[in-house]
């Protein structure tokens, strides 16, 4: 006839690390109903060790409970979401309740890598970019999709200055002189 | 709802040198203040160890109440299960658990449907209030302060 032996359980002191894991959910009530068993006096070596074991198994009983992960993972997305709107411009919608039946479903899906040229309005990256063009049209004098209008680059506003500085004098500019403005800003 | 026995059972457990553990029983009339039966008690327990190389390790109070009309239990009663509730505060959790938990107060929807209780039911809103407030100022089994509100419960299979 053999005997089982019992091996009685030294449980660690605190403090304890955690780490997020997968489990099944279909687990959960078996895995309750394991620890409501571990939890008796009989498994454990002392009864500091059972107090220590009890309190380490409910804490952990609690956290099987509490679905944290999908959670954290949804956060992230509004978080993209945010930033998306706010950069990009991009419009998204969403459906669903945040459970695994039903999870939210955003329209358009969040692309794994954001395209570079996908920057529409009225993001702040559009914003930038239409601003950067439009201080580099006074400069050159060119065009833009952001800035359709002609701007005065500096080269014609040095003109037009050194133009007035020549019209000194009492009797202000001549006829001509003011002809020769219009024609540097081109109208 | 339930009868009060007419007295109040005082159990004794004592231990030898081995491990081993035996009770010692005696009983007084309910009306007995449980201040004045617990302190009874003691002195009944100084009085026996002079009688034993055992020791005494520790005293329970029973007052006991009986039910004559017991309901019928519903068709999926199983006290080989139980509904667990865990009472957190910020330093640790401590599991209360209901033998044979209702399954319809689990929720009905979601990842946890069938598993978690329903936390929005009036009825586990109003146990879980009364255990707070009756537990309020008690110590737990490691001897912990109560003052815990409950924070997730599930079922136990």
């Amino acid at each position: 006839m053999s005997r089982t032996k019992i091996i009685r359980s030294v449980v660690p002191e605190p403090p304890y690390n955690s780490a997020l894991v997968c489990i099944p959910i279909a687990a959960v009530p078996f895995t309750l109903g394991a620890l409501v068993i571990k939890s008796q006096k009989y498994w454990y070596a002392s009864p500091e060790d059972w107090h220590r074991g009890r309190k380490l198994l409910a804490s952990f009983g609690k956290a099987l409970l509490m679905d944290c992960a999908q959670p954290i993972v949804d956060a992230i997305d509004r978080v993209y979401n945010l930033l998306d709107a706010g950069l990009n411009g991009t419009e998204r919608t969403a459906i669903g309740t945040g459970t695994e039946l039903d999870p939210y479903v955003y329209d358009p899906a969040i692309p794994q890598v954001v395209e570079p040229s996908a920057f529409g309005s009225p993001g702040l990256r559009h914003y930038t970019r239409a601003s950067a063009r439009l201080l580099d049209n006074l400069v050159t004098g060119g065009t833009s999709d952001e800035a359709p209008g002609e701007a005065i680059p500096n080269a014609k506003l040095e003109a037009i200055r050194l133009l007035l500085e020549a019209m000194g004098g009492e009797d202000g500019p001549t006829f001509e002189q003011v002809a020769q403005v219009i024609a540097i800003l081109g109208a | 709802m339930f009868d009060l026995e007419g007295t109040v059972q005082a159990e004794v457990l004592w231990a030898d040198r081995d491990g081993g553990e035996a009770k010692f029983t005696t009983r007084f009339p309910f009306s007995l203040p449980l201040e004045t039966a617990f302190s009874n008690t003691v002195a009944i327990v100084g009085l026996m160890m002079p009688l034993s190389d055992a020791v005494p390790i520790r005293i329970t109070l029973r007052y006991r109440g009986h039910e004559d009309d017991t309901l019928t239990p519903g068709l999926d009663s199983n006290v080989g299960r139980y509904l667990a509730l865990y009472y957190s505060n910020d330093v640790d959790t401590e599991p209360v658990f209901i033998p044979s938990g209702d399954l319809s107060l689990l929720e009905t929807e979601g990842s946890f449907a069938g598993i978690r209780l329903d936390m929005g039911r009036p009825e586990v809103v109003a146990l879980a209030d009364a255990l707070t407030e009756a537990l309020n100022g008690t110590s737990d089994p490691d001897g912990g302060e109560w003052g815990r509100v409950l924070v997730v419960g599930g079922i136990t299979l």
